[in-house]
């Protein structure tokens, strides 16, 4: 089979895929391995997935992810594996080579934080920072009105500043 | 500088160790490409090829191989 309609899925996609999987799983290696597992069923329904519009294969892509979280999360009760999350930041980067030790303090703070944010409040934080996209565009995802996602957005933000920064406004 | 500059800023360099590389992105591609089922592959090029088997199928001509006769 040729690759050209899976590579355009792929590259419109990955990213915002990979941000939706970080925020539910407060896990980077996790969210990869599950990402691969998105693909892998994208790879095997391209013929199906080719006569769709982009809007109902964005919707496709989305109810998989949703359903391999569901899975992961079913199959993980006995483990803690989520419980790893995202301190890898600490244990595996200095985050840029002019980083301060103080900056790097609050970096590492924050990541502990982003981590023990609820995961709706994280997922929606995630798909904004890291998958790049709108408050809009997280709705229509997740289907959420926007006003809905603003509000997440703000009270994740409000949550970070508290528990980062010690400002309580 | 206000908190919320400092979070701002502090969160997209959260963001930038976090978002998939391009070689992180190809990959978890390429992974996906090398655990493609081959069988996959198979049933594609069957269908691709099936306005051409259907004409064979309607057709008296026999394509038999000739042990199978001899068998």
């Amino acid at each position: 089979m040729s690759t050209r309609e899976f590579d355009a899925l792929y590259a419109a996609h990955h990213q915002t895929l990979y941000a939706y999987f970080l925020g539910r799983t407060g896990n980077a290696e996790l969210a990869q391995d599950l990402l691969q597992d998105v693909f892998v069923r994208v790879w095997r329904n391209m013929l199906n997935l080719v006569a769709l519009p982009a809007e109902r294969q964005r919707s496709w892509l989305f109810a998989v992810a949703r359903n391999l979280v569901i899975d992961e999360f079913r199959a993980s009760a006995t483990r803690t594996r989520t419980g790893e999350a995202l301190a890898s930041l600490a244990e595996n980067t200095s985050p840029s080579a002019d980083t301060s030790v103080v900056e790097r303090d609050l970096l590492y703070a924050l990541d502990t934080a982003i981590q023990h944010l609820p995961a709706d409040l994280r997922t929606v934080l995630a798909l904004q920072v890291v998958g790049e996209r709108s408050s809009t565009e997280i709705g229509e995802l997740l289907g959420k009105p926007p006003g809905t996602v603003r509000y997440q957005l703000a009270e994740a933000r409000r949550r970070l500043r508290r528990e980062v920064l010690n400002d309580d406004n | 500088m206000t908190t919320t500059d400092v979070l701002e800023r502090l969160l997209a360099e959260w963001a930038a160790y976090y978002r998939l590389s391009p070689e992180q992105a190809a990959a978890i591609r390429s992974e996906v490409l090398r655990n493609a089922d081959p069988q996959l592959e198979a049933d594609w090029l069957w269908r691709f090829l099936r306005p051409l088997t259907a004409l064979l199928d309607e057709s008296d001509a026999d394509y038999t191989i000739p042990y199978l006769k001899l068998a």
